[in-house]
């Protein structure tokens, strides 16, 4: 092409003269600029060229009227906080059809509400890990920071990770994260660090962020679970009408359900939840209590006790945790107790001699 | 807007988060609106319009995918509310039984800036060549200039191949040209105004050679 012949409508015409009038830092608008340096004579011309394609450039945006933008930002809010809130209906003929419409919407809605994202919902180049049942997998990520995944659980994160970004990972199941420190002062607030200090993960509707700890993350079935072995957690509950959440202390265990979405909090022994990690349970002059906490946490066991003087009791000992049964005959042993287990119940029975 | 930053909220919307979905909705709202005035030059379809399109996006996220951009999807969206509501609306209105898909994209006086390098009688002259383009021609013209999408994007918003987008876009600002330059010559022709110092919008060469021609 030849630009020395390039009328004004030519250099309209041209779409790298046109990128050059939208940004004149593009790599287009730097060649337009070098060129007309040497070829001072299409200066005029180019500058015809230029002043009429910004002129288009230049169009103001409709004004927003005052005020509009909080208030539809208020109208969105309430049309999501029910769902059934009136559609427009065209016609009657249409409200029943819609009626049911809406009714499964519901359903689909609340449901989708706690699902939390499959890894195909991010962009960009990520890296999956994923281990199959009763399989585990520990894998130090980009910073250094040592994940290890429990049975039938995926972790997703960003292929490459860079000092400026948050650290960000999504967990669907059971992982336990030994997190390492970015922040230069340790121990520093949560909420005010540097976005790029924090570490992320999203599990089950949770956002949990840290600086620099031990945790253990377990999310299964609409139900998770957050425990915190030493350090500083904060764990925000993601909710577009009643966002909540909570800064966790060594020992806490915080939990949400689909049933019961609030963040509720309860103690537990953290050594027993990140167990599984060395394949063996240690119980140390570990109430009967918390044992009863730990299989449902864990494995989703539901608990009965025939005499509950049994709850009162302390168990000491060395148990793997691959098998729940295991850990349940075990513990009949010790409390001289009868154990049938009918699905995910458990009872115990006193011994019969 | 930092295209990552979108990207990221984009994300966060998709796994629920519901504060991450009420910045991308503060973040797009001005462009969608404006770009919803274009189409229809109605306020109050445009503002039910972006409403619905968001209230669909939240409840379907969870079968919602990455997008490689927000900002064009978003468009794109717009567009396919804004023709589906006026369709509905002309329906029950029963003005108007056939309803076509093409836009009428509106500019007024008030869309410009009046640029420093801009006389007002050129800023009429551009207006009133807006003014005859065809309504698709004006449409990406003004999605190219205005909005600053590229071919691709503006392929994907408006539903044509890019190449249809090019040849639109050509033909609009020859258009644009051409009748900046007739204007011209009418004004010169009748004595109102003679040649302007540094008229921006012919070059002289032309405006010889049109004299030639009459």
């Amino acid at each position: 092409m030849d630009f020395l012949r390039y009328s004004v409508n030519d250099f309209v015409f041209d779409e790298s003269f046109q990128a050059f009038v939208a940004d004149a830092d593009s790599e287009a608008g730097r060649l337009w600029q070098a060129w007309l340096l040497a070829h001072p004579q299409q200066q005029a011309e180019a500058d015809r060229a230029h002043a009429f394609v910004r002129a288009l450039h230049q169009a103001r945006p409709h004004a927003l009227p005052a005020g509009l933008l909080p208030q539809e930002l208020r109208r969105l809010r309430q049309a999501l906080r029910v769902p059934a809130a009136q559609p427009r209906l065209r016609s009657q003929r249409r409200v029943r059809r819609l009626a049911g419409a809406l009714g499964a919407l519901l359903l689909a809605s609340g449901l989708a509400w706690w699902q939390w994202p499959r890894p195909t919902a991010l962009a960009g180049p990520m890296a999956r890990y994923a281990t199959g049942p009763n399989q585990q997998r520990t894998l130090t990520l980009p910073d250094g920071s040592v994940v290890t995944l429990n049975g039938s659980s995926a972790l997703t994160t960003a292929a490459a990770w860079t000092a400026e970004t948050p650290r960000e990972v999504w967990l669907t199941g059971e992982g336990y994260f030994q997190v390492t420190h970015r922040a230069a002062r340790p121990g520093a607030d949560i909420e005010a660090a540097p976005a790029s200090t924090k570490f992320v993960v999203h599990a089950g509707g949770l956002r949990v962020a840290v600086l620099g700890t031990q945790f253990d993350v377990n999310s299964r079935a609409g139900d998770t679970k957050v425990v915190l072995a030493s350090g500083k957690v904060a764990v925000a509950r993601q909710a577009l009408l009643a966002p909540d959440n909570l800064v966790m202390r060594p020992g806490d265990l915080i939990e949400t359900s689909a049933a019961h979405p609030a963040l509720r909090r309860r103690h537990v022994e953290p050594a027993l939840y990140s167990g599984w990690t060395q394949g063996r349970l240690r119980f140390r002059q570990t109430p009967m209590r918390e044992v009863v906490q730990l299989l449902r946490d864990s494995y989703g066991l539901r608990v009965v006790f025939a005499d509950s003087a049994m709850l009162r009791k302390t168990i000491v000992g060395e148990v793997p945790t691959t098998n729940p049964d295991v850990l349940l005959a075990a513990l009949g042993k010790v409390l001289n107790s009868e154990v049938v287990r009918t699905g995910n119940a458990v009872r115990f029975l006193p011994a019969r001699h | 807007m930092p295209a990552s930053q979108d990207a990221s909220r984009w994300n966060s919307f998709l796994a629920g988060d519901g504060q991450a979905f009420e910045e991308i909705f503060q973040a797009h709202y001005p462009a969608l609106y404006s770009y919803g005035q274009r189409l229809t030059g109605d306020g109050e379809l445009v503002k039910d319009c972006i409403q619905n399109l968001f209230q669909r996006l939240w409840h379907r996220r969870a079968s919602l995918g990455p997008v490689a951009e927000v900002k064009p999807y978003l468009f794109k969206a717009m567009r396919h509310e804004v023709a589906a509501e006026s369709k509905a609306r002309k329906r029950r209105s029963l003005l108007q039984s056939a309803y076509n898909l093409e836009f009428e994209v509106q500019y007024s006086p008030e869309d410009f800036i009046i640029a420093q390098q801009l006389t007002a009688e050129q800023h009429a002259r551009l207006l009133a060549g807006l003014g005859q383009l065809t309504n698709r021609q004006r449409e990406a013209i003004y999605l190219k200039f205005f909005d600053g999408f590229e071919y691709d994007r503006i392929s994907e918003i408006m539903g044509l191949a890019q190449q249809s987008i090019r040849n639109l876009v050509y033909q609009g600002l020859k258009f644009l040209r051409k009748s900046l330059l007739i204007c011209l010559l009418l004004a010169a022709a009748s004595g109102r105004a003679a040649m302007p110092h540094h008229c921006i919008f012919c070059d002289n060469s032309q405006y010889i050679r049109l004299l030639a021609c009459l």
